[in-house]
């Protein structure tokens, strides 16, 4: 039966993330742009290539996964160039809900979805969103060194009130 | 297209993660009764020059919870199963507007977390100080949180708080804890959302609905959120400067109908740039445990009580392997798939927004951000998936 398996409701809050995307002046880079979190138009995040450090878990550094070493910041230019292999953009952040800052409504995820959401279709590499969504939960347990499924981008992806089922579950 | 087998390697997850999505509420009436029994509050998180004065240790949370999961301990796997059956209790609570059901069950829920949170401070604790015999995770638990600083905050709360950690929860770490209990006497439950910690924000939830949970709130000095304010505190402005400001408050909980857009893209569409494809419809069977898609032309027995509507998240076959999609976690990250279905490089996705800025047209992602999970939070994670 369908109870047997793990769920998670979530309800999608009135709060939008919006993540706009222009040419930057230099094909080589991308510049990143994030008010809310001291990354400012006047002096952007301009990165050209990622950098690494080994996981903190030594089960995933043992498998090769490699951590991103500036976390969440460097998200735009690895999910640009090393996923989508697009460089020359520059990607804005809006500022979002100051109750939203404090944390717990998954701001990453949205956001990290708007950017493989706009890579994807930027580099015609059309992916699906269930595509889109298998890849944000990885990079986000590996890439970002989070640990987290992925309630928060279905939430983002479909808007108001679901219960999810994960497909195999406890028991 | 049935869901594929898992198969477990090293902990890891071995399958094409995925999900099927069922609404939750199907009309206006179900929507405006969940708004107004909720409420979104912060009772306090504090800043000084722009900085919040305490860290929040989400992923830690998350990683004590998941290792008590993957280590089979025995309290902490009981507590875990209890939680599926909470959340069942939860969901037909919020579909039937009972929403004593609803508090009770969040309330319960948050009650599990912490006692996953104390249950792994105890081993810790019990290995580190040889009081009893432990189990050998628990050894590793106490290497972990005392000698490597992987779960260095663990340590420096031990210092702190010493044998007394064994009562305290990551979860409603700090003032949380002290609401969470005045909240309960009123009949009040003030769930923090996330992995919770220091300053997350958090739902409150009644049966008496919001006019009764803001009255709690405002005679406990808590009033409406003021985001003005709050922001000239979180960035640190002028107003603030050298002094610690506490922000807090909170406001009317909204849904959010609307699903990710991308604004622009119509007018961009002739230049080979597409919408993602959304999740298709498809059928739960409860017989045989599988979910499939449904094409539009099929006809589904709407009587049969087995089946279950729904979005199914199946990912793309890859036409290399004619398997479907997976970004395997726990591996490195392999983009072979993407790379072979790239159709734009850099020059002509730049050539289209350069276009567009010529004719003002503005290339936007616009996702709204999930408000509540409440319980079921933290049954996505892929450790609950290959048990």
């Amino acid at each position: 039966m369908i109870v047997d398996f793990p769920v998670t409701p979530t309800i999608a809050s009135d709060f939008p993330i919006k993540v706009d995307f222009e040419v930057a002046s230099d094909p080589s880079e991308i510049i990143y742009i994030a008010p809310d979190y001291g990354i400012t138009s006047e002096n952007p995040y301009r990165a050209k290539e990622v950098s690494w450090e080994t996981h903190f878990d030594p089960q995933k550094a043992a498998s090769g996964v490699r951590k991103l070493k500036n976390g969440q910041k460097d998200a735009p230019i690895f999910i640009f160039k090393d996923i989508f292999g697009l460089t020359g953009f520059k990607i804005t952040c809006e500022p979002i809900s100051p109750i939203c800052l404090a944390g717990g409504m998954e701001s990453s995820n949205a956001f990290n979805l708007c950017l493989l959401v706009a890579g994807s279709v930027l580099s015609g590499a059309d992916l699906s969103y269930a595509d889109i969504f298998n890849l944000a939960v990885k990079l986000e347990n590996d890439e970002f060194g989070g640990s987290t499924g992925g309630q928060g981008y279905l939430s983002s992806i479909l808007g108001g009130a679901y219960y999810h089922v994960w497909l195999s579950g406890l028991r | 297209m049935e869901t594929p087998k898992t198969e477990k390697k090293q902990n890891y997850l071995i399958y094409p993660y995925s999900a099927f999505s069922i609404p939750l509420v199907d009309n206006v009436e179900a929507a405006n009764a969940i708004e107004s029994h909720i409420l979104l509050a912060q009772v306090g998180k504090k800043y000084k020059n722009g900085q919040a004065l305490s860290a929040r240790h989400a992923i830690l949370t998350n990683q004590i919870w998941t290792d008590l999961l993957q280590d089979k301990d025995e309290v902490g796997l009981l507590l875990h199963r209890q939680k599926i059956d909470l959340t069942w209790r939860y969901i037909a609570g919020l579909r039937s507007g009972d929403f004593k059901s609803v508090r009770q069950t969040l309330q319960q829920y948050m009650e599990i977390r912490d006692a996953l949170c104390r249950r792994w401070f105890s081993l810790a604790i019990d290995a580190e100080e040889n009081i009893r015999e432990v189990p050998d995770y628990a050894k590793k638990y106490a290497a972990a949180a005392f000698h490597s600083g992987m779960y260095k905050i663990v340590g420096n709360f031990y210092k702190r708080h010493g044998d007394k950690l064994r009562d305290h929860s990551l979860y409603t770490w700090g003032p949380i804890s002290d609401w969470a209990r005045k909240g309960e006497a009123a009949g009040i439950v003030l769930f923090p959302l996330g992995a919770g910690g220091p300053g997350t924000s958090i739902v409150a939830v009644s049966e008496h609905g919001t006019d009764y949970i803001r009255n709690f709130f405002e005679t406990n000095g808590i009033y409406f959120f003021e985001e003005q304010k709050a922001l000239a505190a979180i960035h640190g402005s002028d107003e603030y400067k050298g002094r610690e400001v506490e922000v807090k408050g909170h406001m009317p909980f909204k849904i959010g109908n609307d699903g990710i857009q991308l604004h622009g893209l119509t007018e961009l569409k002739r230049f080979g740039m597409n919408f993602p494809e959304a999740p298709q419809k498809g059928i739960f069977n409860q017989k045989i445990g599988r979910a499939r898609k449904v094409s539009s032309e099929e006809i589904i027995n709407a009587f049969d009580p087995d089946l279950v509507d729904g979005l199914f998240f199946a990912t793309s076959l890859d036409h290399r392997t004619g398997k479907p999609v997976d970004f395997r976690q726990g591996e490195p990250l392999d983009r072979s798939w993407i790379e072979s279905r790239l159709r734009m490089g850099s020059e002509k996705a730049r050539e289209i927004l350069r276009y567009a800025r010529d004719r003002k047209i503005k290339f936007i992602v616009e996702a709204r951000l999930r408000g509540l999970d409440g319980c079921g939070s933290s049954l996505d994670l892929p450790a609950f998936q290959t048990i």
